[in-house]
């Protein structure tokens, strides 16, 4: 019930995790459909109770004079704080609490009672509400009640624990309330949201598909005929093409990071043309319809308010899917020539230079080729939980510290006990993270079907499974049918060994003979029969495991001049501790995607576990790695489909705007709607990170009003203010206002989470998983707009 | 009736009103016309067009203009931050394209190009550990500044600015030895003319002469009167706080000698094996360079400085190296305090007979002995490293005797004493003792205990490939 009330916790364990992502917003939306109900019922029942007294709205607004009173007498709590904190007043304590908090919670309790009281006064008149909408009021203060007795519970039980005995003190009861109505609050938005998720299912049982692509359809001719949006865009964005140069430096840009700086620039145009084109297009579509009337030959029709908000936004969203395919197609090739010719000159100078002998120069520009052909694919890692082993051997979760700003990466010590370890499959003891898909070694992808690993492999799981069905059958007090299913099992897995067994000893026998016959004529040095039996041989096997790793180095001393750091792999088998490891030494080169292979057969036996330790061997010096640093390479896909994988991201985006487009061009004029969505867009994508840091740790030097005093004042972020009254004003309507202005990180839909181009700059596969996750992220936001745009819109009086 | 025909008069007055608004729109901007053209002549006039100050970027037009109103600064603002936070998180790729961002919004704020020219040739370079990947970085920082002087073609920092990345981080870097290779080796395919002397227009394939290239192009740019705040229309502004030109002000002497370094230190490095694997070069080719070091020095020390205290009075520093005329009456004494004052502080003395006695030819054999001894005792050929000490030492003592300036310096002592060092070690290995007449026998003593290795001399820093003897080779 906790994990269900408080908004700060999740339960993430369901579904791989997305569980814990819904909860959460189903009760982010909760708490934003309870605040909708409350504003737009209480709003409207003040003034109805107003104009059915006296007949008229009257000279006095009892409802606005009430809202400036609350408004008032918080601001006046606020400043009190302040001052007593500053220590220019003192206050003494009322009953044990300050004034400021009575003076709220005082406020409070009236503004609730004002409520109650004007709510049921409404529900006794006849055209009050319907029976739905009273039901709704009573669960809502349920909710709320069930709030306030989970939360005394809860306390209870942390006293009779604690071994208090006797009933609750009264300074507790203010926890207990305050607590109490916050999970209530949490409780009662849940229910309002199941309520209107129920409208809004009957609502949408009643759609019609046939509706709703007329109205998708007249959408696309408006923006084309009208606007001529998308021919504007294409345009804009050839242009942007035929002159990249200008923007992106193209001959001076690194070889390495041709590719990634080309999708990352190419995509963020696209996404930036398709939104400003949404931008003009969205919130102006709803107001301007109903501004010139056209709305109302639309209503008058059996066109139902759903419909017309997902007619639009299925319209949108079908031209900007023509429009980014294009771009999309265009911008693929585009890439593709650029780096593949980048490429091939690479490859040419690296050969050049090894004609004319300089052989570190045709070493780094192959190097540099692979690099960017690395990049050029759809890279799928696993990954591995890392644990370091300090010099004294000695296991710890985290390595040196250097100094480094960035903490992302620890280090080992070079010539040491020193190592980093990354285990693949189980994680490791004493941690809280369960076992999860990503880390465990996927086997059948890694060893080729038929090869003598595979066969060897699939051998081997045959015998734990025989193992374990013996140790069961050798359990005391076993049930006989029990006992019967393992005989039958066991039976079977002993004709599944007799099988693998006979599939392999014919392919170990070829391989003796090849292998004979490939030392006989090494002997004789008959160089071109002996590649044609070694890629026979080879054939006969798994290919070598790839393992990329990137890592930085950190010198305590200069060292050899121009002799790089080395470090050392050892690759082993967790479950066949017989097998000998595989170890290799190499040379690390900082910021550099190196490959290192293993041989198949390491992972024979292993059930998808592997231990990777990676040792730095130059004496006094230091590599640094992060857990996400190391992996194995499980698959390696299509640039192609991968690119187009990850224009979803860029469409994800513009259905986010879009849908805030709608929603604001059903209750706001085209231009202030324009206006909000902007900001949305501009905040969603840009400024994120401010949000979520002054969400998380709050913003150095104040909030707005305290920031404009220093900025007029010219005083830094750290100096102390002196304690003016309008400093101290300032700082009253800055506590009054930061809580809002924290909460905006809730509000602001993450448009920037939605990209997955850097993914795709980087060479790595955007994951149907990954997929699946941004497009419920996108879907998350975009549905409920569109929810709150169908209820505006139902509840404004549109035709005449 | 009545009601269609109001609608239609309606109609036609607002028809009316709108050809008369589309006609006043059409009358202003043709009015514009004239104003524009008379707008653009002045813009000539007070120097102040955009091609008046540098090359014209595209982008850079494209970007501004879309950054319409006030956005500049805030966008130049948020893209400084982002790149902050970048090299945070080493992020060195993305960095520089922020950074190239901020230039193509800003491009004539010189500290922009000063501080991220030097932020990516000395802070980025040294993150990386492969000198290969150094060297491209530092490479990228001196493109930089060099996009920067093109489109700031009145401002002599940053051509200095420029030149002392090619002369100082890859001169005197820890890894300049394969730096100065890989600069050496680098092709400059990309058209950039990384390579290419800003005076000669030719490829350098030393970095001090193409820095010196760069140097004498900032002298010659403040010597031609060009200051960057200098427009007609500035003149006439009182600034509060005026931000004058950082190089090239009257009496910037560290200015000024630059070129002379850069000569003296590519000759020194000829002399050398500075560059990895490649042979020194000695003979008539380093004596030629000495003697352009020579002419170098001469020339800046007969620049006429002005006095700090009294401008009028001129301070030429080579008198300090003629006793007789630095004391005559023709020099007042507030000159000969200056004299004396900036020639200890640029050590002029020591560096013009520095390069005084290099350039004679009993230097240059001297060199030369001295090289090819070092080789044979790392060779441990040593009746050959004897023999070449010996020689090159009684070279060298005869060359010092003639003079004394440069014979007396700390530094050129303790050089010398290591070479002593090494002879004597030699002279042990072939089973002789070091008599009296050991040359700079004074020396031995005080370097005896100290190991010292010459940071820019691979023979001294890394492993010895074939080093075969030197022959006088045709300069770089």
């Amino acid at each position: 019930m906790i994990v269900w009330a408080d908004p700060q916790f999740t339960d993430g364990r369901l579904l791989g995790g997305f569980f814990g992502g819904f909860m959460t917003w189903a009760k982010l939306l909760g708490l934003f459909c309870l605040i909708s109900w409350l504003g737009s019922r209480f709003f409207n029942l003040f003034l109805r109770t107003q104009q059915s007294r006296t007949g008229k709205s009257g000279p006095l607004n009892l409802p606005l004079i009430g809202l400036l009173v609350f408004v008032g007498v918080a601001i006046l709590a606020a400043f009190l704080t302040i001052a007593q904190q500053s220590t220019t007043i003192s206050l003494p304590l009322i009953g044990g609490y300050p004034i400021a908090a009575l003076l709220i919670g005082v406020n409070v309790l009236l503004a609730f009672l004002a409520l109650e009281a004007v709510m049921w006064a409404n529900y006794r008149r006849p055209q009050g509400g319907s029976g739905a909408q009273r039901g709704l009021a009573l669960a809502v203060h349920a909710a709320l009640a069930m709030g306030v007795f989970v939360v005394y519970k809860a306390f209870d039980m942390n006293r009779q624990a604690s071994g208090l005995k006797g009933s609750v003190a009264p300074e507790d009861w203010y926890i207990i309330l305050t607590d109490g109505l916050r999970y209530g609050a949490t409780y009662a938005g849940l229910t309002v949201f199941a309520y209107y998720s129920l409208g809004l299912f009957r609502e949408a049982l009643n759609v019609r598909w046939r509706r709703l692509y007329s109205i998708a359809w007249q959408t696309i001719l408006d923006a084309v005929r009208r606007m001529w949006a998308p021919w504007v865009v294409l345009v804009l964005f050839v242009l942007f093409l035929a002159f990249t140069n200008w923007f992106l430096g193209g001959p001076l840009t690194r070889t390495p990071e041709l590719a990634r700086r080309y999708i990352e620039t190419l995509s963020w145009v696209s996404a930036l043309l398709l939104s400003l084109m949404v931008l003009l297009l969205a919130p102006m579509s709803l107001p301007t319809d109903i501004k010139t009337q056209v709305i109302y030959t639309i209503t008058t029709k059996p066109v139902n308010r759903l419909e017309l908000i997902w007619g639009r936004l299925l319209g949108y969203m079908g031209l900007i899917t023509a429009v980014l395919l294009v771009m999309g197609v265009i911008s693929m090739f585009f890439v593709e020539r650029v780096v593949n010719s980048r490429i091939k000159t690479t490859r040419e100078q690296a050969v050049s230079a090894r004609e004319v002998g300089k052989l570190d120069d045709a070493r780094r520009l192959e190097e540099q080729a692979s690099q960017l052909e690395n990049k050029m694919s759809a890279r799928v890692p696993v990954f591995g939980f890392l644990g370091f082993t300090d010099s004294r051997g000695k296991a710890r979760r985290k390595g040196i510290d250097v100094g480094q700003e960035q903490k992302v990466r620890s280090h080992i010590e070079g010539a040491s006990a020193s190592k980093a370890s990354w285990r693949f499959g189980l994680p490791p003891q004493n941690d809280i993270r369960t076992l999860t898909p990503d880390h465990v070694l996927p086997i059948e992808r890694l060893l080729r079907p038929g090869s003598i690993e595979a066969v060897e492999d699939s051998l081997f799981r045959v015998r734990y499974e025989q193992a374990q069905i013996k140790s069961n059958l050798d359990a005391p007090n076993l049930k006989g049918g029990e006992r019967r299913r393992l005989e039958d099992r066991l039976s079977k897995v002993d004709l599944e060994l007799k099988r693998f067994q006979g599939l392999l000893d014919p392919l170990l026998a070829q391989d003796k003979d090849l292998r004979q016959q490939i030392q006989a004529l090494e002997s004789a040095g008959k160089s071109a029969e002996l590649n044609q039996l070694r890629t026979k041989r080879d054939e006969l096997h798994s290919p070598p495991i790839p393992v990329e790793m990137v890592f930085n180095v950190f010198r305590t001393t200069k060292g050899e001049l121009g002799e790089a750091v080395r470090a050392s792999m050892v690759v082993s088998n967790p479950l066949r501790p017989e097998l000998e490891p595989h170890r290799s030494v190499f040379p690390v080169i900082e910021y550099y995607t190196l490959r290192r292979f293993f041989p198949a057969r390491m992972l024979v036996g292993s059930m998808g576990q592997l231990n990777i330790d990676i040792q730095c061997i130059t004496p006094s010096q230091f590599i640094g790695m992060a857990e996400n640093d190391l992996y194995v390479l499980s698959n390696q896909g299509s640039f192609r489909t991968n690119y187009i994988a990850g224009l979803t991201g860029v469409w994800l985006q513009t259905l986010v705007i879009t849908a805030v487009g709608l929603f604001a061009g059903t209750f706001l004029s085209w231009s202030v709607a324009f206006l909000l969505t902007l900001a949305v867009f501009v905040f969603g994508q840009l400024a994120i990170g401010f949000l979520d840091q002054f969400n998380q740790i709050g913003v150095v030097g104040g909030g707005p009003f305290e920031s404009l005093i220093r900025l007029l004042a010219h005083e830094n972020l750290q100096s102390n203010l002196a304690n003016t009254p309008a400093v101290m004003a300032a700082k009253s309507f800055d506590l009054f206002l930061t809580p809002i202005l924290t909460r905006l990180i809730y509000v602001v839909p993450n448009i920037s989470a939605l990209d997955v181009s850097n993914q795709v700059a980087q060479g790595f596969a955007v994951t149907y998983p990954t997929l699946i996750g941004q497009v419920l992220l996108g879907l998350g936001y975009a549905l409920p707009l569109t929810a709150f745009a169908y209820y505006i819109f139902k509840n404004r009086e549109i035709a005449a | 009736m009545s009601t269609a025909s109001s609608q239609r008069s309606t109609a036609q007055t607002s028809r009316t009103r709108q050809i008369v608004y589309a006609l006043g729109i059409v009358l202003i901007f043709g009015l514009m016309w004239p104003y524009t053209e008379w707008l653009q002549r002045r813009k000539m006039d007070a120097d102040l067009g955009e091609a008046s100050i540098g090359q014209i970027d595209g982008g850079s037009f494209l970007l501004k203009l879309a950054m319409i109103g006030g956005f500049r600064g805030v966008v130049a603002d948020v893209l400084w931050n982002d790149s902050i936070e970048l090299q945070k998180q080493q992020e060195w790729d993305k960095l520089k394209e922020k950074v190239d961002f901020i230039t193509k919004l800003q491009p004539h704020f010189l500290s922009v190009w000063t501080f991220q020219g030097w932020n990516l040739a000395y802070n980025v370079a040294v993150e990386w550990d492969d000198p290969a990947d150094k060297y491209t970085w530092i490479k990228n920082g001196i493109t930089f500044l060099r996009q920067g002087v093109e489109k700031n073609r009145r401002s002599p920092d940053l051509i200095w600015d420029t030149a002392w990345t090619y002369y100082h981080k890859i001169g005197f870097s820890d890894e300049a030895i394969i730096l100065r290779r890989l600069y050496y080796d680098d092709r400059d395919l990309d058209g950039q003319n990384f390579k290419v002397d800003p005076i000669t227009q030719e490829p350098r394939d030393d970095n001090f002469l193409v820095a010196k290239g760069w140097y004498t192009r900032a002298i010659r740019l403040v010597d031609e009167g060009v200051q960057r705040m200098d427009s007609r229309l500035e003149g006439e502004v009182q600034y509060v706080d005026k931000m004058p030109d950082r190089k090239g002000r009257p009496g910037d002497l560290n200015f000024r000698v630059m070129p002379a370094h850069a000569q003296s230190r590519y000759a020194l490095s000829l002399e050398k094996m500075s560059v990895k694997d490649l042979v020194p070069t000695f003979g008539d080719v380093a004596q030629a360079e000495w003697d352009h070091a020579y002419r170098d020095w001469k020339e800046f020390g007969e620049y006429e400085f002005p006095a700090f205290n009294n401008p009028d009075e001129k301070i030429q520093l080579d008198i300090s190296s003629d006793p007789e005329r630095l004391n005559s009456a023709e020099i007042s004494d507030n000159q000969r305090f200056w004299i004396g004052r900036w020639s200890d502080q640029m050590n002029y003395r020591y560096w013009k007979d520095k390069a005084d006695s290099e350039r004679e030819m009993t230097g240059v054999l001297a060199r030369q002995d001295l090289y090819e001894g070092t080789v044979a005792l790392k060779e441990a050929r040593f009746p050959d490293a004897v023999a070449k000490f010996k020689e090159g030492l009684g070279r060298w003592q005869d060359l010092l005797s003639r003079h004394p300036v440069y014979r007396d310096d700390d530094l050129n002592k303790r050089d010398t004493g290591e070479i002593v060092r090494r002879y004597v070690f030699a002279l042990k290995q072939v089973g002789e003792t070091p008599g009296d007449d050991l040359p700079f026998k004074e020396l031995y003593e005080s370097v005896k205990a100290d190991p010292f290795r010459d940071p820019f001399d691979q023979l001294d820093m890394m492993k010895l490939k074939d080093a075969p003897k030197a022959a006088g080779g045709p300069a770089r």
